[in-house]
């Protein structure tokens, strides 16, 4: 399971995409490239990469429309 | 230098390996609405609960693949029309995380099954994924 999310926006800069198949990455639009590797944790989030889910633990104790952005905004 | 060999006289057998996936390529912000794999609402891919009563006799409503043997958790790979299931929601594709508090990412097949079975009351913890239920289908035969 992912280590708790601490509570960190993305930089400036950067924004997040979501696959028709439910994969979230990360765009970094000053150097033109995306990664599945959450900027400021370096863990992917909801990628598929590992066997358990990569989701950050409070998507998982309740989530609110709120507590989705939080993590990704 | 070493020449190259077909593989057909390979002697032992040749392995692929999956090769990395990357994520979709960088795009100008512009392009990025009309792009399929930019523009999804995240909210649809999340954990959600799901709470079945089933009644003793009762089918569940759904039925699942998965285990320990793929690696990749339990999904729900079919779903009853007009059943509970599907009124509250349960899609195919949909990972099961967990069932009344037990969980289900890296359970035997067989003891999920006997936890659903057994069970009255069903409050599920669910997320769409079908990138891993897909792959969870290539990985199996049945």
């Amino acid at each position: 399971m992912a280590a708790p999310l601490a509570r960190d926006t993305l930089p400036d800069q950067w924004s997040y995409g979501v696959c028709r198949d439910g994969r979230v990455f990360f765009i970094n639009d000053k150097t033109r490239s995306t990664t599945w590797l959450h900027p400021r944790t370096a863990e992917p989030v909801n990628s598929g990469h590992m066997i358990r889910s990569d989701l950050p633990r409070g998507w998982e104790e309740g989530f609110t429309d709120e507590g989705a952005s939080y993590f990704i905004k | 230098m070493d020449q190259k060999i077909p593989y057909d006289d390979y002697q032992l057998p040749v392995v692929f390996l999956p090769s990395y996936e990357s994520p979709p390529a960088w795009i100008p912000p512009q392009e990025r609405i009309q792009h399929p794999d930019y523009n999804n609402e995240l909210t649809q891919f999340l954990p959600r609960t799901v709470v079945l009563k089933k009644p003793p006799g009762a089918q569940l409503g759904f039925n699942i693949r998965g285990g320990k043997a793929s690696q990749l958790g339990i999904f729900i790979s079919k779903v009853v029309p007009d059943s509970d299931a599907h009124r509250a929601g349960l899609q195919e594709g949909d990972q099961v995380l967990s069932v009344n508090e037990v969980d289900f990412q890296d359970i035997e097949h067989s003891r999920a099954v006997e936890i659903l079975k057994s069970a009255r009351e069903i409050l599920m913890r669910v997320r769409f994924f079908p990138y891993n239920y897909q792959r969870q289908k290539e990985r199996t035969v049945h």
